[in-house]
Formats: structure tokens, C-alpha cells, sequence
């Protein structure tokens, strides 16, 4: 794996955190252009790819933060990687598919496998730091600081955290990306029973670990 | 029902996926049991914290794309090295061939070479195995091999095997490109 601080990336990155229509919603001329930039990307038109990556960034980039747990680093690095796996398998794209959920089934995925190989390392939580910390240690008021207070914040990411990989996707792309069951079931590669079913258990596993933190407190 | 069916319909409820009867039944049973209200309030906390923190889209800091396109770079020269490196050892192995197979052909067709006729080039070879060791010979050596190459072009086997030679390259390149293309994951495999 090609180490993120090879191009000059380092931990003291902060990421760009804004308040913005949760919403992406794309009109029907928006879809039509990414489709043909995408499938100008495929006949070798990298320029046409990089506009996709351009548009992409953002939503590519929060789901791997979200994903990996707000590790800045870790969240460059997935998403950068996510664009370099769909540049080299532009061929098995197809045109009829909406071009974001083919990216985000990719970074899904990716991400998904990342937190399977990093269940052996046995870290625990409270022994990293806390997430957003180099953003919510910045003075300026942050939108995200301010739309949750800092221990909201702390205590979301951890019952994130505490939720399975696919749970944890299927969360983030219904929240955050506001997919709807069919999209999320296709870029899990699932049916919508077992969306619906992934949600509803995660909900109660937050629900459960919420209930025992407030109790610990 | 038991509490867990109304854990269900509470989180659809949150999720408005309930119909008015549905909500009635469910607030009905939530007026007279406290574990079910328990369990509400905590669903709804939850519910409040992912619509809050959802409605921020992190993005990453500036200059992502000029990243990404460096990356991109390392990696198609990473990838593209191993095709050259195959290419180069290609073309030797050719080269090679060529010169050997253009002494294979003057010393069959030696009658327009009376310096490459049989038994000076027996004598040759003999020669050339008893003074193997000296640094002379192998540079003769080499000259005889270019001599008898730049003969071999004039006959029109030296251009067949040229163009096998370009076959085999392209061939070549297609295995090592296959060869080196980016190793499946469970990712690649789904889409």
C-alpha cells in the first residue's frame, strides 16, 4: 500500500468540515454530464475522470472519515485509493449505473475491508485520540462543532464506531449520503430486506451502547 | 407483542414509516410501559445525534485532486516500469537470437562467403573452444557473430524473424500487462 505521507500528508491535515444540503440532489442534466465524463474516462480521457473527481471528493472523502472512525489520515488515504481503484477498473463500470453509486460501492467496500483487517490490531478506543480532535481544537467556531456540541460529537462517533462494518456503511449512506434502500442495497451489494434489516439493528445497537454509556456516567 | 416488535415500530416511527393507526396502537402501548419509554427515548436520542452530525459532509483539505493526480502518476509509473523492464529483457533476448540464428543461416548458406565456408568455419569453432579462455577470442567471437548477423539481413529469413520477434514483444507486453494488473480484492470482485 502506498503510504500517504509519500505525497507530503500528514497528520496535521485538517479536513474540511462544512454544513451543506445533506441532500446531493442531482438533476437529471448533472447525471447526463457525469455519465458522459465517465464514459469519456473510459475511452482514456483522464481530464474527464479528474472532473469526477473534482465533484466526487467531498462525498467520497466524508464517507471513508465517517467510515474509519474520523481519522484524518486514514480518510485521505481510503479516498484517494477509492479514485486510483475506479480509474483502473473504469472498464467494469457501467453507463446505465448512476456513476456515485458505482464510487461509493467502491469506497464501501474498501473501507469495509480496511476496518476487517484492523479488527486484529485490538486498538481500543479510548486509547486513540479523539476524532475530529484536530478540528474541534481549532478556536474558530467549526459548523459541525457547532451543530452538535463536542461531547454529541465524541459520543456519535463512538456509536459509530461500535457498529459492524456494514452496518456502519449502511448508516453513513442513508444519513449522511441520504441514499435510498435500493441505492444502499446496490452499493453493498445486498437486497433491500437486508438493508432495511442492517439499519433497524444498528439503530438498536446505538440505542443499546448509548444507553450503557449514560448509564457508566 | 412483546417489546422487541415495538423496538420495530418505534424506529420506523422515527423514520416516518408508520401509518396513523400504527402510531396510535404504538403510542397507546408507550403511555403504560415504561421499559418501551425507556427505549424510545434513547432511539430518539440516537436519531437526534445522526440527523445533527449528518447534516455536516466532511471534506478533505485543499489540494486533494493535485494528490490524488501524483498518486496516480506513481502508480502508472510503478505498473509501467515492470512493462519496460519485460520489453528490455525482450529486445535482448531477440537481439541474441538474431545473431545466433544469423550464424545458423551463413553456415548453412555459406556459398556468396568464402570466409564462412565449412571447414574454416569447423576450424573456427575448434579454435575458438581451445582459446575460450583469452578475452581476444571472445571479442572475435562477438565479431563473427555481428559479421555473420549483418549478413543474415540480406536474406529474407532475417526479416521473418524479425517480425516473429514483434510479435512475440506484443505478445509479451499483453501477458506482463495482464500479469501486473492490480491485484483483486473483495472490492474489485463486486463490482
Amino acid at each position: 500500500m502506498v503510504n500517504a505521507l509519500m505525497f507530503g500528508w500528514n497528520i496535521t491535515m485538517t479536513p474540511v468540515a462544512t454544513e451543506q444540503p445533506r441532500a446531493r440532489a442531482i438533476t437529471p442534466e448533472a447525471q447526463a454530464q457525469e455519465q458522459s465524463w465517465a464514459m469519456a474516462a473510459q475511452r482514456g480521457d483522464r481530464p474527464a475522470f479528474m472532473r469526477l473527481v473534482e465533484v466526487y471528493q467531498r462525498p467520497v472523502y466524508n464517507l471513508c472519515y465517517r467510515m474509519l472512525g474520523g481519522d484524518v489520515t486514514e480518510a485521505e488515504d481510503a479516498a484517494q485509493e477509492t479514485f486510483l481503484r475506479a480509474y483502473t477498473k473504469l472498464d467494469t463500470y457501467n453507463p446505465n449505473r448512476k456513476f456515485s453509486s458505482w464510487l461509493f460501492s467502491i469506497a464501501s467496500h474498501y473501507c469495509i475491508d480496511r476496518l476487517r483487517q484492523r479488527r486484529y490490531q485490538m486498538v481500543d478506543w479510548d486509547d486513540l485520540p479523539a476524532p475530529d480532535q484536530h478540528v474541534l481544537s481549532n478556536p474558530e467556531p467549526q459548523p459541525e462543532a457547532a451543530a452538535l456540541s463536542r461531547e454529541e460529537h465524541r459520543t456519535l462517533h463512538r456509536l459509530l464506531n461500535n457498529l459492524p462494518p456494514d452496518y456502519r456503511a449502511a448508516t453513513i449512506l442513508r444519513y449522511w449520503h441520504e441514499l435510498s434502500y435500493d441505492e444502499i442495497a446496490e452499493a453493498l451489494n445486498t437486497t433491500v430486506s437486508a438493508v432495511k434489516s442492517r439499519l433497524f439493528r444498528a439503530k438498536q445497537m446505538m440505542a443499546a451502547h448509548y444507553g450503557a454509556m449514560e448509564t457508566n456516567l | 407483542m412483546n417489546h422487541e416488535t415495538f423496538t420495530e415500530k418505534m424506529v420506523l416511527w422515527l423514520d416516518n414509516g408508520l401509518n396513523a393507526p400504527e402510531i396510535t396502537e404504538l403510542q397507546a402501548h408507550l403511555a403504560g410501559c415504561p421499559t418501551c419509554q425507556q427505549t424510545y427515548q434513547t432511539l430518539q436520542r440516537v436519531e437526534t445525534l445522526l440527523r445533527g452530525g449528518s447534516k455536516i459532509m466532511v471534506g478533505p483539505p485543499p489540494g486533494f485532486t493535485a494528490r490524488f493526480e501524483m498518486r496516480l502518476a506513481y502508480h502508472q509509473v510503478r505498473n509501467g516500469g515492470h512493462l519496460w523492464w519485460g520489453f528490455g529483457v525482450l529486445l535482448l533476448g531477440a537481439l541474441f537470437l538474431f545473431i545466433i540464428g544469423g550464424l545458423a543461416v551463413s553456415a548453412l548458406v555459406s556459398s556468396g562467403a568464402g570466409w564462412l565456408d565449412g571447414a574454416i568455419f569447423y576450424s573456427g569453432l575448434v579454435g575458438l573452444i581451445q582459446l575460450a579462455n583469452t578475452l581476444g577470442v571472445w571479442l572475435n567471437l562477438v565479431g563473427l557473430f555481428v559479421k555473420a548477423s549483418l549478413l543474415t539481413m540480406s536474406y529474407p529469413t532475417f526479416w521473418g524473424c524479425a517480425l516473429a520477434a514483434l510479435a512475440l514483444a506484443w505478445l509479451w507486453l499483453r501477458v506482463l500487462k495482464y500479469v501486473n494488473r492490480p491485484v483483486a480484492t473483495s472490492v474489485e470482485l463486486l463490482i
